[in-house]
Parts: structure tokens; sequence; C-alpha cells
């Protein structure tokens, strides 16, 4: 170098939680705000709209309910958070993320909760527009009712996807067919099990989404399958986020993860 | 000096594949050139250094502590992939800062070290709101080095950094590497192009199939450090006299030439010739026009590794 050297006051870091909390949110929320990532995003918004201009119709409430609940809430939703992170914790297990910020102080555990909290709250963000394009579309087709209806939808939405966001990271952790796993789970557990009038059925995270938005949508009452009430459904669908999380913190912290495979030796 | 890397009996399998094989080092401050061909083990090596994957037997320790899911360990070191990958979407800046914030800066203090320490490695200020993914080869390289630098490292682990820098661009990572390592930084560094290697480092750890072709008080020996070339290309205006001469004094052990002017020759013992260069080639009576090295100890000793 032709300059002489560089001389500063800096010091070094040590370990900071909030900081690190800070760089996690930073690295995350621009991934959003890729070109790319924002066409996928309008895109999606649009097919959105054209399937609700569609599926809903004009001044039927209990048909908007229905399809916002049972399309929109129990699947889209689901497979949107589920896609998104499961892609995201796979992707943080390749160089681009392993060895630039697993190499830093900040355990792998910890990392993965504060991925999961900005990533969440950057997913947050996106099915909000989402549903405001599904209002939006409400108010085109002339619905009653939708003041009342959207607190509803937008309290299942937001327990929908932190729970459907763990259960993908826990999947994503676990392996990279996470799609196969998801399927499987989906198949299995949320259209089978979630389906049978049984106390078993409370194991489908679906299950109690439709239960959240069904039970403050009381005047649509029959989209309850069950007699559980509005707490039990929130408290289980915190408990499945958690649990889920809890178990992608472990699996991503024993998980060794680029170069890990012969190919990278 | 004590050392900052102690490695016992360190093995790292990847199912039937070999990864490291047993090998016992040590790396003290300053700067060590790791040495191998591709597939030798040495990224293994530098991804077991920075915690990223587990020892399947043996004990390492960096700073005195696994450095495995231990941030205490990895508070100390950075690491400069050989790998290409960078996140997608971000740019120089805002990746530095997000990254100087992990490693605990407060958001200012990150974004003062990143605009710091891209300036260090020369990344012209026009580059730092370019997505890294438009970033040609070399600049990518310094934004890697610049992402090092920022939390005040002990040890900094570089794999292959010199890929895709012009000299230019060579000679100002090397001096960037020179200042580094007078502020007391220890550098741990990989690369293909030997020389820089030879220019930089104070000790050598040779690696072969994953074992230890040489551990590094060898390759670093009063001997080796000499670094007398193996072999050395001469231009004169008589070769075949110039060769009769050297295997007359039974300097060398082979020679070729190559056209009307020029020998190349394999010394028996480089440092008997070098010893009285002049003295030598004066009384061989043959006018020389050019005389360059064309293996240097270093070349040498990675040589050998290519041969059981």
């Amino acid at each position: 170098m032709n300059r002489p050297p560089v001389t500063t006051t800096l010091s070094p870091a040590t370990p900071n939680w909030h900081r690190a909390l800070g760089g996690v949110w930073r690295l995350t929320y621009r991934r959003f705000l890729a070109p790319t990532q924002l066409g996928i995003l309008a895109g999606l918004l649009g097919l959105l709209a054209l399937l609700a201009l569609s599926g809903i119709h004009k001044g039927n409430a209990e048909h908007f309910a229905r399809w916002s609940v049972t399309f929109y809430l129990a699947f889209v939703v689901p497979a949107i958070a589920f896609l998104s992170s499961a892609g995201l914790i796979q992707d943080d297990m390749k160089p681009a993320t392993v060895d630039y910020v697993l190499t830093r102080p900040v355990r792998r555990s910890t990392f993965v909760f504060y991925r999961y909290f900005s990533h969440t709250a950057c997913l947050q963000v996106q099915c909000l527009l989402a549903l405001s394009v599904l209002i939006a579309v409400g108010v085109f087709r002339q619905v009653p009712e939708l003041a009342s209806a959207a607190p509803s939808l937008l309290v299942a939405q937001i327990l929908g996807v932190m729970a459907f966001s763990a259960l993908g990271f826990a999947f994503g952790a676990y392996t990279s067919r996470y799609l196969v796993l998801g399927i499987l789970y989906a198949n299995i557990i949320e259209m089978g099990i979630g389906n049978i009038p049984t106390q078993l059925n409370r194991l489908s995270m679906t299950h109690h989404v439709r239960t959240v938005a069904g039970s403050i949508l009381h005047q649509h009452s029959r989209l309850i399958t069950t007699a559980d009430n509005l707490p039990a459904s929130i408290i289980s669908l915190l408990v499945f986020s958690i649990v889920f999380i809890a178990i992608a913190a472990v699996l991503f912290s024993l998980r060794e993860a680029a170069g890990a495979k012969p190919k990278d030796a | 000096m004590n050392p900052i890397v102690q490695a016992e009996n360190l093995s790292r399998f990847y199912g039937l594949f070999l990864g490291l094989n047993n090998v016992t080092f040590t790396i003290r401050p300053g700067i060590t050139g790791i040495v191998g061909p591709n597939g030798a083990g040495k990224t293994t090596l530098f991804r077991l250094l920075t915690g990223q994957i587990k020892a399947d037997s043996g004990k390492l320790e960096v700073f005195g502590a696994t450095p495995w899911n231990n941030p205490v360990v990895q508070a100390q070191i950075a690491y400069c992939p050989e790998s290409e990958s960078v996140p997608a979407g971000l740019r120089p800046l805002e990746w530095l800062i997000a990254l100087a914030m992990i490693s605990g800066h407060s958001a200012k203090e990150a974004e003062k070290r990143a605009r710091l320490m891209l300036d260090r490695v020369k990344l012209a200020p026009e580059h730092w709101k370019k997505r890294l993914t438009m970033l040609s080869k070399g600049m990518k390289q310094r934004v890697k080095l610049a992402q090092c630098l920022l939390h005040e490292p002990k040890l900094i682990i570089l794999d292959e950094p010199m890929n895709g820098l012009d000299p230019m661009g060579r000679e100002d990572f090397s001096n960037v590497l020179r200042e580094l390592a007078r502020e007391g930084v220890s550098i741990v560094i990989s690369s293909h192009i030997l020389h820089d290697l030879e220019a930089l480092c104070s000790e050598f750890i040779l690696l072969r199939w994953g074992r230890m072709a040489h551990t590094e008080n060898e390759a670093a020996s009063p001997d080796a450090q000499k670094r007398w070339p193996a072999s050395t290309t001469f231009r004169c205006d008589s070769p075949e006299n110039l060769a009769r001469f050297f295997f007359e004094k039974k300097l060398v052990r082979g020679f070729d030439i190559a056209g009307e002017d020029e020998l190349r020759v394999q010394w028996h013992d480089a440092a008997q010739f070098y010893g009285d260069f002049n003295a030598l080639l004066l009384e061989s009576g043959v006018q020389i026009f050019e005389v360059r090295s064309t293996a240097s100890f270093l070349e040498k000793a990675a040589g050998a590794t290519h041969t059981p």
C-alpha cells in the first residue's frame, strides 16, 4: 500500500446480544428488499388479487370469511411462511452465511433465534400487504362487515406466520429436503389429523388458526370444527412456535454446516 | 512465544473421504503459510480452526480453547474464505456494517469501521454501494479482507486470498497483511502463488493428502530459510559450455538446453553455487545475459509433497 498505515483508536469488540440482533436484522431485511424478492412479492400479490377477485362473491360476507380463512389463512399463509423460512435456514448453512456470520462471536442457537425474529417480522409485513390486498378485494366486492372481520384475520395471520415460520426453521434445519417433509406433514397432520373431530385435531396448527379467525368471526361460527376456545388456540400456536424454534436452534447448533461434506473438503 | 494454535493428532474425515489425518502442529504468532495441492486438507484445517466443523479425533485449541461454537474464540479470529459466495442483494458497506454489529459494535461504530476497512483494502468508494454480486472477483476479495478486519481480530485466517487479484492488487494485499503483522495480528494464509507466500510468511505448514508433509520447523529451518532456488535458468552465449563447466564442478544433477541461448539447471547443492555465485560465473568464461530462479525453496518443498 502506498499510503501510510491507517492509524485509529478502534478497540476490539466484545460480543453484545442486542447489537448482534441488529446485525442479523440488517442482513435479513435487506434480503426482502432485493429487487428479485420485491418482484416475486409483487407477482404473488397480483396473483392473490386475481384469485380473490374470482373466488369472492359480491356482497357475501360468509363466502368472504370462508374463502379468506380456509384458503388464505389455512393454505396460502402457512405455505409461504413455511417455504420462506425453511429456505432461509437452508441458505444459512451455505458458505455465504457460514463463512462470514457463523465465524463471528454469536452462538448458533442464538443466531437461529435472531434470524427467526428478524425473518418473521419481515414476513409479517409481507403478509400484512397480502391481507390488505384481500381486504381491498372485499371492499371492491362490497362484502359487508369487513371492519369487524379484519382484526380477526390479522390476529390469526400473525399467529399463523409465527407458527409456520418456526416449523419451516425446524424442518429446514433438519434436512435440505424440507419440502418433502413439509408435504408429508401437511397431509398427515394438517389435512389428516387436523380434520378428524377428536381431541387429536389440536395437533394441527391450521385448526388453531381457523379457530382464532372463526371465533372472532362469530357470525360464521360453523368454521370452527371443535369447541376450542380462543385463548387455548392462541396459546397452542405460541407453544407450537416456541417448541419448533427451539428444535430448530438445537438442530442448527448440532449440525455442521458448509464444509461438512466430502465435496467441500 | 506461546503458540496461538495447538493441534494434536487432529483428524477429520468426510465419511470415507479424507480431510485431515492425524496431524500435529503448532502455529505461533506471525504469518504462517499453509501450502499443499488441491485436496490436501487446507480448507478442512481452516474450517476446524474457525469452529465451523468438528474434529473426528485429536485435540485442537485456538487461543487455549476449542473453537467449535465458541464465541470467546470466535471473537478473536476472522476468516476470509476461498469461496466467492457472498450474500445476494447486499452492498459492501451495508454488509460490513451488519457483520460488525454481529461482532458486537454499535451501529455508529460499525459504520465507521466499515468505511475505514473498505478504505484500508483500497476499494474505491464508488463501489461501496454496488451490489456485492456485481463486483469483480478482485473487488470481492478486497471486501472479504475488509470484513476480516472489522472486529480487530488477533488471528486472521485467509484461504487463497490472492485469487483473482492482479499483481498490483496482490502487492496491496500483501502490504496490508504485513501492516497487520506489525500491529501484532497473527495470520494464517494459504495460496497457490508460492512466491507471494514466501515473501510474506515466516513459517509454513506443508500438507499433502490430509497429512503433514513437512512440519513448519523443517520448512522454516535456517537452511530452508536461505531459500536458494532448486533450479536456475541462465541466458548466455554458450549454454553447452556453461553446462559442461557446472558438471565438472559437480554442481548440477540435471540440465536442459532450451534454444540457442538458454540453459536450465537443477542443482545438487544450490547453496554451494549461490555461495560463490560471482566467482563461479566468471570462472566459467561464458558471457551471461540473464540469471533467474525457476524454483524456490517453497516450490521445492511443495513439489516434494507431490512425490511419495
